[in-house]
């Protein structure tokens, strides 16, 4: 019966999800952060034509740092039954040696309420570096209600918490959550309907061995 | 009974140390696991510099509340269950004009409710203008921790009840 409902839903859902666009945000703390010789800006973006507030998606919320690598994260939480699959978005990296694009789809969790991870790191490397972190990856976190249906997205704060709880069960990676201000806190609010914005501004860090 | 003495000291002795030992494992652990703290910086150009959000006044989430909740279909979903209300926080457009108020309302456990539970919204309401009455629903019974209440504060009407599990919003 559960089943049923749910395979009921997604047939509605894919057909009214051809009429729904592609959206940018509006964030209220873009910022680009260093350490060491690196650069980043603490949210992920709509589209790579611009880096502005108006073109966000999500804050930055997870750091995974000392040995990470995206296929390496991605698999862990593949293993976790969290699977690969999103729309792409992007963010302006900078690893000592000149700013550039990185896009990612990201990996959630099953279901039609999922949460969603984009990992990001530069495309040819699939990684960072700098003495501090070691090599390291950056994350974006977010629910996803209905998504094909025109549905609604967000509460970042909620699904980091959920990342770092995959992070630690799945690999028994070290977790430190709310670790350190990443300069991205988003009150509670609700943007065009859709998009709900809830970041503490505090980013988790996840040792990966 | 020196003996004894002998054994309780030599014991107390073997616990500090266990307990010293722990405590330095743990600050070297602690150490591996905090990363250097990143600083932040000017952005690249002008153009980054932050907008201004709109917020609630505190009449406006009073009002907001008591709209939710002199809703009748939120009066029908919250019959004989305990709730509190929770965030509350600014509806806006993407040309971050103010259009109504959003606010959760939290339950103490999760309830089986079945509904007509939106799916989404039409194009109207993506595009960053205010949900419209265009509403995609389908009636089926789902775990619920938290309603999330759109409220257009204008017009003094809810204009969404979304559901949501587990801990999300809360």
């Amino acid at each position: 019966m559960k089943k049923t409902i749910f395979l009921a839903i997604s047939i509605i859902a894919l057909l009214v999800s051809s009429a729904i666009p592609a959206a940018a945000w509006t964030a209220s703390n873009l910022n680009v952060l260093s350490i060491r010789e690196d650069y980043f800006y603490n949210y992920d973006f709509n589209t790579t034509d611009s880096t502005s507030y108006t073109n966000t998606d999500f804050p930055v919320t997870m750091l995974f740092w000392n040995n990470a690598e995206i296929d390496k994260v991605k698999a862990v939480y593949i293993s976790s039954r969290w699977e690969l699959i999103g729309n792409n978005q992007f963010a302006r990296l900078n690893d000592g040696s000149g700013w550039e694009w990185d896009n990612d789809r990201g990996v959630k969790t099953y279901g039609l309420h999922n949460c969603h991870m984009r990992l990001y790191a530069p495309g040819s490397t699939d990684t960072m570096y700098n003495v501090d972190w070691g090599y390291y990856i950056l994350g974006t976190t977010h629910y996803d209600y209905f998504e094909f249906a025109g549905g609604w997205s967000g509460y970042s704060e909620d699904a980091e918490a959920e990342a770092c709880q995959t992070a630690r069960n799945g690999q028994g990676w070290g977790v430190v959550e709310d670790w350190s201000t990443f300069y991205n806190y988003e009150a509670y609010r609700v943007e065009g309907g859709s998009h709900i914005w809830d970041n503490n501004g505090l980013v988790s860090a996840v040792y990966v061995p | 009974m020196k003996g004894k003495i002998i054994a309780v000291v030599m014991i107390g002795v073997l616990a500090l140390t266990i307990f010293g030992f722990s405590q330095s494992t743990q600050s070297t652990l602690a150490s591996l696991v905090t990363p250097v703290e990143p600083t932040v910086i000017l952005p690249e150009n002008e153009k980054n510099l932050n907008p201004t959000i709109p917020v609630l006044t505190s009449n406006e989430e009073a009002k907001a509340v008591e709209i939710a909740l002199n809703d009748a279909r939120v009066k029908n979903l919250l019959e004989g269950k305990e709730y509190v209300i929770g965030k509350i926080g600014v509806m806006h457009t993407s040309e971050l004009e103010k259009t109504g108020a959003a606010l959760h309302i939290c339950f103490d456990r999760p309830y089986q409710i079945e509904y007509d539970w939106p799916l989404g919204y039409c194009q109207s309401e993506q595009n960053g203008s205010s949900p419209s009455s265009n509403e995609v629903t389908l009636h089926y019974a789902l775990p619920v921790q938290t309603l999330g209440i759109l409220v257009d504060l204008e017009n003094g009407r809810v204009l969404a009840i979304r559901p949501m599990d587990n801990d999300v919003g809360r």
